[in-house]
């Protein structure tokens, strides 16, 4: 598996993706001030400004940018055919490539959302809230958007789409719908560290990470059937 | 494995993608030592080097690789090398971390030592710090090489392996192929170029259109693409005379005559079944007709018309 790991690392951390990456946490981070700063600003405001810039968008961007390249790339440009070509188990390239976008994501997310959380001053509990959230539902997004990329051509385009339409305006329309959505797990979660109020659909913490273990393994086998069912060029 | 076991046998396979039919009902075995696929672009080449190697699924047939399948035997490749046919290496890494990597995902021990004696094998230098974006053609080409043969799999499936080398390297990896096909080792490599084939080794596969057009020794293809009808154009003074006169020596089977204008020379179009014949005694049968020859051409010499007279004669 490190073999193949290396191989997609590099692959995956190119500077235009960091670029971007960075300009869109830098972006987070200035709503997070702009919420503090703001002179009627309460902990609601401090969790709405998380949730909606913060797990609504940042994380799963951050997640579909370079999970979906993972081996998506490879994919575009023939490239795979040099891992899927030897005798290694496809969960082991399926965990490879996940390993490889969680070790370029994970920081980025992590790094944006502290900076954010700390920024709103809430309490400690808020910022160690919106880390597990975002650990988990970055893990989750990734092993998703992983074999998304390796069966969808552009999937960074459709990507966005879900997560526009999907993890933004279903998941925020507050009908059972909101169930399918993946924000609405790392939003509970965030409320039950944090002790924010629950809202109608929100579920309990243990539910809350048992659905985003259990997306993140059906991603991971979603992963390895596409690729062991893979027309390789 | 001995001389006369087939190594990779294929079994009536075809592959269409939608309402494309890349391969059509190929059936042939191939044993240890250099065997060379010849076809035109188009021809069905890859389609079916994908194929053995289990990259794709054949839509009818089976294939067997060392008496298991490809598509489904990951292990395989243990036993198995492919280069394959896009120039695309992933470019940010150097030749010695790419090939080192092949060396660890075949779980070959010492890797990085073995990475760097198989490109020394290929002649590009292993402490090379330039990563693959800035190489040519060529040196991708070699990499690829490496890369397919680090862990000496007994098997290997080189696709258009010679595309972008210079003619000195060209033959220095011919010598490669026929050294590691004397040990032993199934090698199976394709190209659309007949003298490249000719130098591989001496069996050879033809494919085009698809279809399975021959295979056997190189020199028994080489006489069927000699021995088929050819078809030639003169260009002289006096077409009528001459075209009489190469039919009545019976080196011409049959002719059509455009007789000469003002500002061009008339021409015949000769076809003959034996063509070395018909070269030798054309001069001579011109000067008795008292015929200025112009211009003497081959029609049909291309690969594609040569390709097309196998499968028509195969399947006739």
């Amino acid at each position: 598996m490190s073999a193949a790991y290396s191989i997609l690392i590099r692959t995956l951390a190119s500077r235009g993706r960091l670029y971007a990456i960075g300009g869109l946490g830098v972006l987070v981070v200035l709503v997070g001030v702009a919420v503090r700063t703001a002179e009627d600003s309460s902990s609601a405001d401090a969790f709405d400004a998380v949730n909606a810039a913060g797990l609504a968008l940042f994380v799963p961007v951050t997640a579909l940018v370079f999970a979906s390249a993972a081996l998506g790339e490879m994919v575009e440009d023939s490239t795979l055919v040099y891992l899927w070509a030897r005798p290694v188990r496809r969960v082991e390239l399926a965990l490879a490539a996940l390993a490889a976008a969680l070790t370029v994501s994970l920081p980025c997310v992590l790094a944006t959302m502290f900076a954010m959380s700390v920024m709103l001053g809430i309490d400690a509990s808020f910022v160690v809230g919106t880390l597990v959230a975002a650990t988990a539902s970055t893990v989750a997004y990734s092993a998703l958007f992983v074999g998304f990329g390796a069966r969808v051509p552009r999937a960074l385009v459709w990507g966005l789409v879900y997560i526009a339409v999907w993890e933004g305006i279903v998941a925020s329309v507050g009908s059972g719908l909101a169930r399918t959505s993946l924000r609405l797990y790392s939003e509970s979660l965030l409320r039950s560290i944090a002790g924010v109020e629950p809202e109608r659909f929100a579920v309990g913490a243990g539910v809350a990470a048992i659905v985003l273990i259990v997306v993140t393994a059906v991603g991971i086998a979603l992963t390895t059937v596409i690729l062991e069912r893979a027309d390789v060029a | 494995m001995t001389p006369s076991q087939p190594v990779i046998v294929v079994e009536g396979v075809s592959k269409w993608f939608r309402d494309l039919v890349a391969l059509s009902d190929v059936s042939l075995t191939i044993g240890p030592g250099v065997t060379g696929l010849l076809g035109p672009n188009g021809a069905g080449k890859s389609t079916l080097l994908r194929v053995v190697c289990g990259l794709t699924a054949p839509s009818k047939g089976s294939v067997r690789v060392l008496g298991r399948q490809p598509r489904v035997d990951r292990e395989l490749w243990r036993d198995l090398g492919l280069v394959p046919q896009q120039e695309a290496l992933p470019e940010q890494l150097t030749a010695l971390t790419f090939v080192t990597a092949a060396a660890r995902l075949q779980g070959v021990a010492g890797a990085r030592e073995a990475a760097a004696a198989h490109l020394d094998l290929v002649q590009l230098d292993p402490g090379d710090t330039r990563t693959l974006r800035s190489y040519s053609k060529g040196m991708r080409q070699r990499v690829k090489v490496a890369a397919a043969l680090v862990h000496r799999p007994p098997v290997m499936v080189l696709d258009e392996p010679l595309n972008g080398l210079d003619p000195a390297q060209r033959i220095r990896m011919i010598e490669l192929f026929r050294s590691l096909g004397a040990e032993g080792h199934c090698v199976l490599a394709s190209s659309h170029i007949l003298d490249e084939v000719e130098r591989f080794g001496s069996r050879v596969v033809v494919i085009a259109e698809g279809r399975l057009a021959a295979e056997g020794p190189f020199h028994e293809i080489r006489d069927l693409m000699d021995d088929r009808p050819h078809r030639l154009r003169l260009r002289t003074d006096r077409p009528r005379e001459l075209a009489a006169a190469l039919v009545g020596a019976g080196v011409a089977s049959g002719v059509a005559v455009s007789a000469a204008t003002r500002d061009e020379p008339g021409s015949v179009v000769v076809d003959t079944l034996e063509v070395a014949a018909f070269r030798h005694a054309v001069a001579a049968l011109a000067v008795r007709a008292e015929a200025r020859l112009y211009e003497l051409a081959p029609l049909d010499d291309d690969l594609d018309s040569v390709f097309r007279y196998l499968v028509e004669r195969r399947y006739r």
